[in-house]
């Protein structure tokens, strides 16, 4: 343990802390971060108390990571398991490289062993943390394959910003051309103007701000389960989900008599998070006919300078209709890792082991049914 | 400057503790001397110098990198 340091778990005496000391990555606002950790640690329907582990020295908290809860389903007929995924890891710019990651993890496996979990999962690595998870036992299941849809001006930026930055005159209009090409209407204002829209394309296409739980409920299971790792996606999962106070949704629902299909668009609200980009976070259908009109809906709404959905297990007939719309893979510009699965056993005797949940490998892509939603962090 | 030169400077950098004078088998991960965002920098720089991008789904970095001699034999591995 490095010098002078406690790693204890969360209670509500130090809310107000972790609110303050969160404004390093989750926003600068102090209420919306309360709001932030009210919904995804005390209001998580699958975890009866938050799941944090803060480092402190001194009487203040200087590292922190938190353990969000999700019913995973597998196999046919679905057995259903409790999960937790690695979220909000942390650490005080003046208290890194002294490993207090591995520390605070180290605390945390041993105490999500005594509660009983056999793994733990993480969905949001981004790239300092991926390195830092695999050096700490986690292993890579692979990518989850991000494609990007790129409106024409926002496409023409980005091949053209760093020649613009060095250009004689037109560097000092740069932050102008960004703030042009980055330019897009919001998800409310879409919905508004979707709904008043009299050329409405398809009829049968409704948008809305608000998810609809119990018909989504009834359209997952009316979708056949192919028995891979999914998300539990039930009434109590989108009543919750979707409450997320860092983000906005707009739902697209293709409805005759009763719901068909439905296509959830997020985009993010704080300074501390890309808000150019809008992400497809969950997109379901009965037929190819109505997730392909879901999808022409979502891009005829704005062309948005940066559309994302993850393609790696969706199964070849919704990526073909993708790249029917002009979705591609990214490149090194969009990042240096893609997004990636980790898991890690949570005991070390287990290390050896093959890890598995009824059968299915955890670290086989092939074995996953993975969305956007899944991950807190897009 | 050596290979070696390089990657004791790059380490050097990022060390838990500014006093710890490293050998060639100086263990970096498993003792927490290099941190996250170390290790990141260590993954930039491998990838530079094997001129290739890491395959993260076989990377144990606890096992290939955890001391001077594992990473420059890890190097030398992926240069073959």
């Amino acid at each position: 343990m490095p010098k002078d340091y406690e790693i204890i778990r969360y209670s509500d005496d130090f809310k107000q802390e972790v609110i303050e000391f969160q404004k390093h990555q989750w926003s600068p606002h102090a209420e919306l971060n309360a709001s932030f950790l009210d919904w995804k640690y005390q209001q998580n329907p699958y975890l009866k108390e938050p799941l944090i582990y803060l480092a402190r020295q001194d009487g203040k908290i200087v590292g922190m990571r938190g353990m969000v809860g999700a019913n995973w389903e597998v196999g046919t007929p679905a057995r259903t398991y409790l999960g937790v995924c690695a979220e909000d890891l942390l650490i005080d710019p003046a208290h890194r490289n002294r490993g207090l990651m591995k520390e605070i993890m180290r605390t945390s496996f041993v105490d999500l062993a005594t509660k009983g979990h056999e793994y733990i999962y993480s969905l949001t690595a981004l790239p300092v943390t991926l390195i830092g998870s695999l050096a700490m036992g986690f292993r890579s299941g692979g990518s989850f394959h991000p494609q990007f849809l790129y409106s024409r001006r926002y496409d023409w930026f980005m091949k053209n910003y760093r020649t613009i930055g060095e250009m004689k005159f037109f560097w000092r209009f740069a932050g102008k051309i960004a703030k042009w090409a980055e330019r897009r209407e919001t998800l409310p204002d879409l919905c508004r103007s979707h709904e008043r829209s009299r050329w409405r394309r398809n009829p049968n296409i409704l948008a809305e701000m608000t998810p609809r739980p119990e018909e989504m409920d009834d359209l997952i299971r009316r979708i056949r389960h192919d028995g891979r790792i999914r998300h539990v996606r039930d009434r109590e999962y989108f009543s919750w989900r979707f409450l997320n106070p860092m983000a906005r949704y707009l739902f697209l629902y293709w409805t005759e008599n009763r719901l068909e299909g439905y296509l959830v668009l997020q985009e993010n609200i704080t300074e501390l998070r890309n808000k150019v980009q809008v992400s497809i976070v969950d997109w379901e259908g009965t037929s190819q006919r109505v997730l392909s009109d879901l999808l022409h809906a979502a891009i005829e709404l704005y062309p948005f300078p940066l559309l994302i959905i993850w393609i790696a297990t969706l199964g070849e007939e919704k990526v073909e209709l993708l790249r029917k719309v002009g979705f591609r893979s990214g490149t090194e510009r969009e990042f240096h890792y893609p997004p990636t699965l980790l898991v890690r056993a949570v005991r070390d005797d287990m290390m050896d082991t093959e890890w598995s949940l009824a059968g299915r490998r955890l670290l086989d892509m092939a074995d996953w049914d993975f969305r956007m939603v899944y991950s807190m962090y897009v | 400057m050596s290979l070696r030169e390089e990657l004791v400077n790059l380490l050097d950098d990022g060390k838990v503790d500014p006093e710890l004078y490293l050998t060639d088998d100086t263990p970096l991960i498993s003792s927490g001397q290099i941190d996250s965002l170390a290790l990141f920098n260590l993954a930039l720089w491998i990838e530079k110098e094997t001129n290739a991008m890491l395959d993260l789904t076989t990377l144990d970095p606890l096992k290939e990198w955890d001391t001077i001699a594992d990473i420059l034999d890890f190097v030398e591995r992926k240069r073959g």
